[in-house]
């Protein structure tokens, strides 16, 4: 018997309620649930070690290149040699070298080792225009308008700091899907014209406080 | 946003949020975003076709939730006009209100809500494999869900091959599935809680209660208003800490925080009250006020005395009855229907 989880709540319910329509009903959330099931859902999860050779290589037979006592019973796609199935692993579809899987990793990388990137062009945009945002919201409520004003005030910081994040970043990888400066552009363009403006006001204001 | 890259090509989703999920040669990547108004990171996570076990769907109630908040607007503007009507209100005044109001209440919320019932119900689509319950969050519509998730099915039908059993067996006497029971540090499902029950009536029967305070001169009834709005803060509060030690819905875990947050502001706000209605009687007399006097004077203002202040507490009031009946329903306890299934972890 198999289960399934519920998207709601996470409960495993069994398999036997969507086999033959494909909906039942979560008996812990009650709610309508659709399913489709794959054959994968009745695979074993364990799965077996790779098996090693007890015997080392006999003469005229290939040896694998890491370690001579095994016997070689792959080829690694990326650089060639010869392996044993302890010195192999499946990359996608190939079969690569254990050695050739750190270069991946660690000097060439390769994208596919990524689990996370942070998106320094979304992070300056937001720096530019989040103020403004929240301000404005705040203004909307009516009874908290002041702290709109403060947010506003804030654009003292948070504009240099979206034209240096810009600058600092512009060359830095964007998502790994692939997405042009458009976004940075707009941050550098918003955070410069704002700090413009605060030099300006606060120039303005040292010179009227000379003047008085 | 560009449809393919690399070997990759586009089953749903976009740059924001909730990410995107992407067909690939072998696998498929799903791409989820965090952070704050956009997407400040991204997390990619890579599951081949032949570990897919199955792809489950369910609607939720957050179509209902938005279908109301879109026609609200358009209600509270009927109703502002009706009012105007009944009230003798001329045309000339009835277009500047419209012209003012027009745009937030009726043009906005009417292109939203005709967009929102085009795009058909919302649901919540995950992806099962062996070690992991994948939440699909770009698959939040029905009829681009289903259309997602049948081209996934189809794809994982080719690289599993196999057939899945005609029947299967209910066997009640099979222990539950391993990861049923929450693993160590993970927490058990909500299933309802007499403290969030109390906390739904209380905050109710406050809400109702503090929106007819200025309304209702008298101790007595200042007092009952403290009471209760006690009762419900201390129940919220004793709710909340058993909703986060336990996975409760969200809705509830918001309706939560906001009745403990507004229970303790109200309190600190009407010893402020006090405090300052002390000050006041002292300015105007000559003899120094007790607490009773402050009392009595919070207990007899009226809507006219306060003015906007009023409508504000008579706002609150409402809200607070809003969270209440939000908070009730959760509080219900669900039984199992099936017999094999393993019952859940019981908030007590």
């Amino acid at each position: 018997m198999a289960y399934v989880r519920c998207s709601s709540c996470g409960y495993g319910i069994a398999d036997a309620l969507f086999l033959r329509t494909g909906s039942g009903v979560c008996p812990t959330c009650g709610k309508p649930v659709q399913v489709t099931m794959l054959p994968a859902l009745y695979k074993p999860s364990h799965q077996q070690p790779p098996s090693l050779p007890e015997q080392p290589p006999a003469p005229g037979e290939p040896a694998c290149f890491y370690n001579p006592n095994r016997r070689a019973t792959k080829v690694c796609d990326h650089c060639g040699v010869f392996v044993s199935d302890a010195w192999a692993a499946k990359w996608g579809s190939q079969t690569v070298c254990l050695k050739c899987i750190e270069d991946l990793r660690s000097k060439h990388n390769d994208t596919r080792f990524e689990a996370k990137r942070t998106l320094w062009d979304n992070i300056a945009l937001l720096l530019a225009v989040g103020p403004w945002v929240l301000g404005g919201l705040l203004v909307a409520t009516f009874f908290l308008y002041f702290l709109g004003f403060f947010c506003v005030l804030l654009t003292v910081i948070t504009a240099p700091a979206s034209v240096f994040i810009a600058l600092r970043y512009w060359n830095a990888p964007r998502s790994l899907v692939p997405r042009g400066r458009g976004r940075l552009v707009l941050a550098l363009t918003l955070g410069m014209v704002q700090t413009g403006l605060w030099i300006t006001g606060i120039l303005v204001f040292v010179a009227q406080l000379n003047h008085w | 946003m560009i449809k393919s890259f690399e070997n990759y090509t586009l089953l749903a989703g976009s740059h924001g949020r909730r990410g995107s999920i992407w067909r690939g040669p072998d696998h498929l990547l799903v791409v989820e975003g965090g952070g704050v108004l956009f997407a400040l990171s991204e997390t990619y996570r890579r599951i081949d076709y032949e570990n897919i076990q199955a792809l489950s769907l369910v609607r939720t109630p957050r179509y209902g939730w938005l279908l109301a908040a879109f026609i609200a607007p358009l209600a509270l503007m009927a109703l502002i006009l009706l009012i105007m009507t009944l009230a003798g209100a001329g045309s000339t005044e009835m277009i500047t209100v419209t012209l003012i109001f027009g745009l937030p209440l009726l043009l906005v919320p009417f292109v939203l809500l005709i967009v929102h019932v085009a795009r058909g119900r919302t649901v919540r689509c995950t992806l099962q494999t062996a070690v992991q319950n994948l939440r699909l969050r770009p698959l939040t519509r029905e009829a681009k869900a289903q259309e997602v998730m049948a081209e996934i099915t189809g794809i994982c039908r080719e690289y599993q091959g196999g057939t899945l059993p005609e029947t299967s067996r209910l066997d009640p006497t099979a222990a539950p599935p391993p990861w049923q029971a929450p693993p160590p540090g993970e927490r058990p499902l909500w299933n309802g809680s007499p403290a969030a029950i109390a906390a739904g009536v209380t905050g109710l029967l406050w809400g109702m209660v503090l929106a007819g305070e200025l309304f209702v001169a008298g101790a007595g009834y200042l007092v009952l208003d403290t009471l209760l709005g006690t009762i419900a803060t201390v129940s919220a509060v004793v709710a909340l800490v058993f909703a986060m030690r336990l996975h409760a819905p969200t809705a509830l875990q918001v309706a939560l925080w906001i009745t403990s947050g507004l229970g303790l502001l109200t309190g600190f706000c009407a010893l402020a009250g006090l405090f300052m209605a002390n000050a006041l009687l002292n300015q105007r007399s000559s003899v120094t006020s007790s607490a009773t006097d402050g009392l009595h004077y919070l207990a007899n203002l009226s809507l006219e005395e306060t003015g906007a202040f009023g409508w504000i507490i008579v706002g609150l009031g409402a809200f607070i009855s809003v969270l209440g009946l939000v908070m009730l329903p959760y509080g219900i306890r669900r039984r199992a229907t099936l017999a094999d299934s393993t019952p859940p972890a019981i908030a007590s």
